[in-house]
């Protein structure tokens, strides 16, 4: 008998491409999307990324939007992937839902772009408020088939999705909600890239996380939503149960503003907390999505936090960032859908571009990809500014 | 699952009032438009100096609330922390950006980017107080707080906390004041900011003097669901002592028309002004009164933004 929170739909849109089927297919492959910025208009052309293969014109395009409305890039990108997940649910229209995104710069390329303006007077004024990460998120909940009745938005950083998703599970538990879409989205922005580079932590090369000689990350964008609904409630309306969101745990490692602890004691304590709410032990978990940015600071905190976790006895390791770059907000609802997919496809993606050992961690990330596995525990990591650190683990649904 | 209730200790605001005072010390704002600014405490008794001048000042103001707060409570160390903002970290972030637009992108000092994350407020508090627990923050719009209060009320819910610092606050910067005035529906109105702090636990007890007893956020259509929200806390009208509301003290505008005309009504805006998580404020107004009138059991705060609604119980029934 399992235990957790059904997932029943997913949606995901990253620089891998639209869907679940491109993002398993690019994974499986070893296809590295990340390159040179195109449409975010910055002098860092020189930082590789990981940015949607889209611009915002053909995404109005494709969600079918009125050309004059003005939308941030991340609400195009987050109404692709949240719609997606509520089709693949099989949500009827006007089904009651709530909506719980992660972001944290909402609508930052629309001030970007008109802040001069803002400041000289009312001709913009009416886009001021696509700043806010909650217009941001109304303008996906107006966009769905679904009735979404109430929505919030959960902005720790590099954690925020999986923030969100964990939130999501818990407005499922407490009966509160039957129905829940919770994911994240970000879309790439000067701000990100200026903000990254100042404090030199993106690699002008594809990132390599894991490996000794790594330099730092690339950033990356999109969005991915996941229906959640509880066991019995997905059985009754006939939904196909995907896999289990069967923990979640969050810490703060109270140590920097921006780096991690030597010892990773806030992941350390957000997978623990993880585990104790799976009823899990360390050995049950076949995989970890780890955060793995490709920053030194990060791997070997992480890597510490895992090697006392585990010990000896390591599961597979990787991190997906080097196929989707760090998506920020977005990315842990971007490895959330990897992991699911790792779960039905029977398959581990390689850490790209991983070579050395780095001296300070007793183990390797996973190389090559690994087809024709079970994998029944996935434990998906992601860690944000001001140590909020949080674990998600997913599991295989046996009936 | 039974619904958890949060039973409030110790509470305080920083607002266009004088800091950490009362709803009996507090004069009415200005009702026209313009800004008021934030009264505040002398930061160097909850910050030294030398950090708080790299301080913006929603991060020395939510500091200071939640040491001031922790300080007048007999915890050492709250078991999570959970905050709300509308808008976050705005002014590190404008700076930031003004910068990057004006000087171009380079030579950029990466200090004010790493605290502008919406987040940084509740991670700068966990480090103060070294709390390595749950740690979150709600960023949605006038309903910030509302999203940070079911975190908490949920999190008692399971078990996995006994004691929460819930921290919200918002920030009005020159900049932002100055697009905001363009926009005609905020020109007639006084633009604000706060920073408010609660310390919320799981159980009654002799220090616990108001308790939030439930919480409904609505998205469109009111009247049913709030009759509803009553009416499954076991409450009718009847119960209600005072509606503590969202709107500005003005006849020609009726917000709340399904409030039954006979009942009290205050509103805290007139106290703090206008800004996104101003209801924090509303439910720090509700909680003082709570302590400090015995004629009123049970207060509803009744919020509204565009076509949603919030609505919180709150009692001074603390011992049942």
């Amino acid at each position: 008998m399992s235990s957790g929170i059904a997932i029943t739909g997913m949606g995901i849109i990253s620089a891998l491409g639209i869907g679940l089927d491109k993002t398993y297919t690019s994974l499986l492959e070893g296809h590295c999307p990340i390159a040179s910025p195109k449409y975010i208009n910055t002098v860092h052309t020189n930082l590789p990324c990981g940015e949607v293969e889209f611009s915002n014109s053909q995404l109005v395009d494709l969600i079918g939007e009125d050309k004059r409305k003005l939308f941030p890039r991340s609400a195009l990108l987050g109404i692709v992937a949240a719609r997606a997940a509520e089709q693949d649910a099989r949500l009827e229209e006007g089904t009651k839902v709530a909506l719980i995104s992660g972001t944290t710069v909402g609508g930052m390329d629309i001030t970007e772009s008109y802040l001069k303006s803002f400041l000289e007077g009312p001709e913009e004024s009416d886009k001021i408020f696509l700043h806010l990460d909650g217009v941001c998120n109304d303008l996906i909940a107006d966009s769905l088939k679904s009735r979404v009745v109430y929505t919030d938005v959960i902005s720790t950083a590099c954690s925020a999705a999986a923030n969100a998703i964990a939130f999501g599970a818990e407005l499922i538990e407490s009966g509160r909600y039957d129905i829940i879409i919770a994911g994240g989205t970000e879309s790439l922005t000067k701000y990100h890239f200026n903000g990254f580079n100042s404090l030199m932590i993106l690699d002008d090369s594809p990132c390599r996380p894991f490996d000794a000689s790594r330099k730092g990350l690339n950033l990356g964008e999109g969005a991915g939503f996941i229906v959640l609904e509880s066991v019995e409630h997905a059985q009754k309306r006939g939904a196909k149960i995907r896999a289990l969101l069967s923990g979640w745990g969050n810490a703060c490692d109270a140590f920097h503003q921006t780096a991690s602890s030597p010892d990773g004691k806030g992941a350390y304590l957000a997978m623990t907390k993880a585990l104790k709410k799976a009823h899990l032990a360390p050995e049950d978990i076949d995989y970890v999505n780890a955060h793995g940015t490709g920053t030194q600071n990060n791997d070997l905190s992480e890597g510490k936090a895992l090697m006392t976790l585990f010990g000896e006895k390591m599961p597979y390791v990787g991190s997906t960032k080097c196929f989707t770059g760090h998506a920020t907000s977005a990315a842990a609802a971007l490895e959330a859908i990897i992991s699911l997919l790792v779960i039905e496809k029977r398959f581990i993606p390689a850490n790209l571009r991983f070579e050395t050992n780095d001296p300070g961690l007793s183990f390797s990330p996973v190389t090559e990809t690994v087809t024709d596995i079970e994998v029944k525990h996935v434990i998906s990591n992601s860690f944000g500014f001001g140590g909020n650190d949080t674990s998600l683990i997913f599991s295989k649904y046996e009936q | 699952m039974k619904r958890g209730k949060a039973y409030i200790i110790s509470a305080a605001a920083i607002s266009a009032q004088e800091p950490f005072k009362g709803v009996n010390s507090f004069e009415a704002l200005p009702v026209e438009g313009g800004r008021v600014l934030c009264k505040d405490p002398d930061f160097k008794q909850f910050i030294p100096p030398m950090e708080a001048r790299r301080m913006s000042s929603i991060l020395k103001r939510t500091l200071s609330v939640s040491k001031y707060v922790m300080e007048n409570s007999p915890i050492k160390c709250p078991d999570a922390i959970i905050s709300g903002t509308g808008n976050g970290c705005v002014g590190d972030t404008e700076v930031f950006l003004m910068k990057m637009i004006d000087d171009g992108e380079s030579m950029l000092n990466p200090s004010k980017f790493i605290c502008s994350t919406p987040n940084t407020c509740a991670s700068q508090i966990a480090i103060a107080l070294g709390c390595n627990g749950f740690n979150s923050t709600h960023v949605n719009d006038a309903f910030s707080m509302e999203g940070a209060l079911l975190d908490s009320m949920m999190q008692f819910e399971k078990g996995e906390a006994s004691s929460i610092m819930m921290v919200v606050a918002d920030q009005m910067t020159d900049n932002l004041y100055k697009m905001l005035s363009f926009l005609p529906k905020l020109s007639s109105i006084p633009l604000s900011e706060g920073a408010t702090a609660f310390l919320l636990e799981n159980k009654p007890s002799e220090r616990a003097y108001a308790v939030i007893e439930d919480m409904i956020q609505i998205r469109g259509g009111v009247s049913d669901n709030l009759d509803k929200f009553l009416s499954t806390n076991g409450l009718t009208w009847d119960d209600i002592d005072l509606v503590m509301t969202s709107d500005f003290p003005n006849p020609k505008r009726e917000n709340f028309a399904f409030i039954p005309k006979e009942k009290e009504r205050l509103t805290y805006k007139q106290w703090c002004g206008e800004y996104l998580s101003a209801s924090a404020f509303g439910l720090f107004c509700c909680s003082d009164i709570l302590k400090n009138s015995a004629s009123k059991k049970r207060i509803l705060l009744a919020v509204r933004s565009g076509a949603n609604y919030s609505f919180t119980l709150i009692s001074n029934l603390c011992t049942n």
